[in-house]
């Protein structure tokens, strides 16, 4: 196993202590976090324990998730020796960040409360609610960051930021990244694990024979990994390595896990042999462990079938049972956690009084051992699943190969028209594309019944968002895309907000009718992961699936997260994709706070990524704060997918064409559709050359798209 | 008077399980409403349950206790009518 990628940093803020130190000893010490809070609002929830956090000295000024997300962030870049707001230009850094509920806390009281006549100005609340805020601060106070992405993947989401960061160091794209997530405790997911029966009044009490449920927690986790190069030049303290990880989907429920933990343990599996380790070699799994009865069987089901009979052997915990679940911050905590218990040999304990009877579960008292490789597990809604695995630093196998043969580092292309990154060696092509609009005569601003776009039978409960993304997946897979490799397919759906109409209604009948009479399954629908998890299940996709998002650009961001994947060989083919199913509430704040466009119509687009070959290939993308490299000769124009309209847009600052191909408007708003257009045009031999631009927040995410025979 | 029970107990399963496309004639009385029969799953049982006490009146038990209960429509018929106040 050749470690290429070292973990020099870890922050967390947690309800057992404001440093990722003072947490893990307590962890360690069977301290328990989970206890009744007050709660102002909401006192018939009182009863329900929750692990919150103390609030670090020096954010109160920002919202709750943005706040926790600071702390940990600066954290963890002190703890790897860098100072945070002054990391040298040469070197590279990029932030990977996830969350499930971002603002929803600081908004929950206006979404209860909106109506028609709600003004503008009343709805600033919603500021910090576009999941990418925090990311969008964090960039601000310890940038600038070459790339910049929010993952949602809801209960793995701080794991898949993880993975994704990670496969950017593979890819070379940037030198160090910091990743994790973060999550406050809010009424609207309290009421709505309530709801589906999912919370356990008594506390949740993972793999506990007599559990019940979960409890909530809040938090935030987050690591800074580098190259093992850059960690080794730089004399840096190497606290753990990232050996592998997994992402994928079980495309089973939108809730409930498959029972035998088949995928589960298929990542488990990828992620070892990602890092040349075998089951083995595992000391301990830090699980996902959230303490529901069906969570905790399926997870030690999918052990079982790891190591078989082995499974005795290497030991297991759950730390939900103290710092509760804390949603998109569980994945990054934990692995925080997992991080220092291999460093440390030191195992945290099941904080249960009686277990499942399976000997490799830590009772009470946590444990001294040796670990040489760990697993990190996180299992979220719609079966998105993300598994991540560490090994020991001191493990004698620690040093790489000398210069940069010791990873994957692409070697960029003669033509050197890409920026960081960007250089593609091993091409990805764009298979197939699908815009979805309304027909000529129907009303546009009213989407259609799911039974005209999709099978109903099998879309029920799906909101429109859900609708859309089902119905531009199924038709780029049914095109073209090869439907036998669907466990090596991926899909991104690029989304500003979760369905914050949604969220309005769930939370005025939660006021109106009582916590007792918010309909349970419409909760699920509010994560902004839903309509990707709908729609993997829906269309049987296993790989990665998750939202993407990055403000006014979140749609070309699910593009380039599609690319990358295909391109690190994480996958055969990955869709992007993106819906504009007309949320009023989204439209409005939309419009009057964050200076999108406030679209007309319903739509979707969708695109599939592949490796094999065909008509177009991605040239090159990346992401940049200045102007574009110089584009190619030919004919070329240029398609503007959305723009973040508070921000002047300065099309000759950006290096962009102005004479014959400028920039054409998209489908108002729907920042995907652009790619489509561009396909269609060169596709059609219109052009050789199509640059796709989007701009959000002072920064230009574009892809080259060109015929192949043009290729350099 | 059973026959008006069921037929509500139909359009409100129809309404909030969204079941499109469903007429209550097309819902046998007798048939499983779970797994197989209608195929409904252990989310649209929590649906069904919150709907159920709403419109009835009637408290629907949950986990195993619930499942005789929701095993038809008759079934379920029955209840509400033997409970409802």
């Amino acid at each position: 196993m050749k470690p290429r990628i070292a973990i020099t940093g870890v922050g967390a803020v947690t309800a057992l202590g404001n440093s990722a130190e003072e947490a893990f000893e307590r962890l360690i010490a069977g301290e328990i976090a989970v206890r009744q809070h007050e709660l102002p609002s909401w006192p018939e929830l009182e009863h329900l324990r929750t692990a919150a956090c103390e609030l670090p000295l020096g954010y109160a000024d920002l919202p709750r998730v943005e706040a926790l997300s600071m702390a940990a962030i600066d954290q963890a870049l002190r703890d790897s020796g860098v100072e945070p707001q002054a990391h040298p230009a040469a070197v590279r850094t990029a932030l990977a960040w996830g969350t499930t509920t971002g603002g929803l806390r600081e908004a929950e009281d206006l979404l209860g409360l909106v109506t028609q006549d709600t003004s503008p100005e009343q709805l600033r609340p919603l500021l910090g609610f576009p999941i990418s805020a925090t990311a969008c601060r964090a960039g601000e106070r310890f940038g600038p960051f070459v790339r910049t992405r929010t993952l949602c993947s809801a209960c793995s989401s701080g794991a898949l930021a993880v993975v994704v960061g990670a496969s950017w160091l593979e890819l070379g794209v940037c030198d160090r990244v910091v990743v994790g997530g973060a999550d406050a405790l809010c009424a609207t997911t309290l009421l709505g694990f309530s709801a589906l029966g999912l919370l356990d009044p008594l506390g949740g009490r993972p793999f506990d024979r007599g559990r019940g449920g979960l409890s909530l927690g809040e938090g935030a986790g987050a690591l800074v990994l580098e190259t093992a190069e850059l960690a080794l030049r730089r004399g840096a303290r190497i606290r753990a390595w990232l050996a592998g990880w997994a992402a994928g989907s079980e495309a089973f429920h939108i809730t409930q896990p498959e029972p035998h933990g088949t995928t589960a343990a298929g990542l488990m599996r990828r992620a070892l042999a990602r890092g040349s380790a075998s089951p083995e070699e595992v000391g301990y799994v830090n699980a996902h462990g959230t303490g529901t009865l069906r969570n905790d069987a399926a997870e030690l089901a999918a052990l079982r079938a790891l190591f078989g009979e082995d499974f005795a052997r290497p030991r297991v915990s759950s730390n939900k049972g103290q710092i509760g679940h804390c949603l998109g911050a569980a994945g990054a905590v934990e692995a925080v956690f997992c991080v220092l218990s291999v460093e440390r040999g030191e195992l945290p304990p099941n904080a249960t009084p009686e277990l499942e009877a399976c000997r490799g579960l830590i009772g009470t008292q946590a444990v001294r051992s040796p670990v040489g490789v760990a697993l990190s597990n996180s299992f979220g809604f719609g079966g998105m699943g993300s598994v991540l695995c560490f090994s020991h630093h001191g493990g004698g196998r620690a040093q790489p190969d000398s210069g940069a043969a010791s990873f994957a580092r692409l070697e960029p292309v003669s033509d050197p028209r890409g920026v960081e990154g960007s250089a593609v060696p091993k091409r990805v092509y764009l298979a197939r594309h699908c815009l979805l609009e309304p027909l000529p005569g129907s009303d546009p601003r009213q989407v259609p019944p799911r039974g005209e776009l999709i099978a109903a039978e099998r879309s029920r409960r799906f909101d429109d968002m859900s609708v859309l993304v089902a119905a531009a997946v199924e038709r780029v897979l049914s095109q073209h895309g090869d439907v036998s490799r669907l466990e090596a397919t991926a899909l991104l759906h690029g989304t500003a907000f979760g369905a914050v109409q949604r969220a309005a209604h769930f939370l005025a009948r939660a006021r109106s009718a009582g916590p007792s009479r918010v309909p349970p399954a419409d909760f699920p629908s509010l994560l902004p992961s839903a309509a990707s998890g709908n729609a993997a299940i829906y269309a049987g996709v296993r790989g990665p699936v998750g939202a993407v998002s990055d403000f006014a650009a979140s749609a070309h961001s699910a593009v380039h997260q599609a690319v990358e994947l295909v391109l690190a060989g994480e996958v055969h083919q990955a869709i992007s994709c993106c819906g504009e199913p007309l949320d009023p509430l989204a439209r409005r704040a939309g419009a009057a706070w964050f200076g999108l466009p406030d679209p007309q119509s319903w739509a979707a687009a969708a695109q599939l990524w592949s490796c094999e070959p065909s008509a177009i290939w991605v040239a090159s993308f990346g992401e940049s704060r200045g102007p574009l490299p110089a584009l190619p000769q030919g004919n070329v124009a240029a398609f503007l997918g959305s723009s973040d309209r508070s921000v002047a847009l300065d099309w000759g600052g950006f290096g962009l064409p102005t004479q014959a191909g400028a920039a054409r408007p998209s489908v108002e708003g729907l920042g995907g559709a652009a790619v489509c257009l561009a396909a269609a045009e060169l596709e059609r031999r219109e052009l050789a050359h199509a640059l796709v631009v989007d701009i959000s927040k002072g920064r230009v995410l574009h892809t080259l798209l060109s015929r192949v025979e043009h290729a350099g | 008077m059973a026959d008006e029970l069921r037929l509500e107990i139909k359009r409100l399963m129809i309404r909030e399980l969204d079941l499109a496309g469903l007429e209550p004639a097309g819902i046998d009385d007798d048939a499983p409403l779970f797994v197989d029969g209608l195929g409904l799953d252990s989310l649209d049982a929590l649906q069904l349950a919150m709907a159920v006490e709403e419109a009835f009146g009637v408290v629907v038990p949950e986990g195993e206790e619930a499942k005789p209960i929701f095993s038809s429509v008759a079934a379920l018929a029955e209840y509400v009518a033997q409970h409802r106040q």
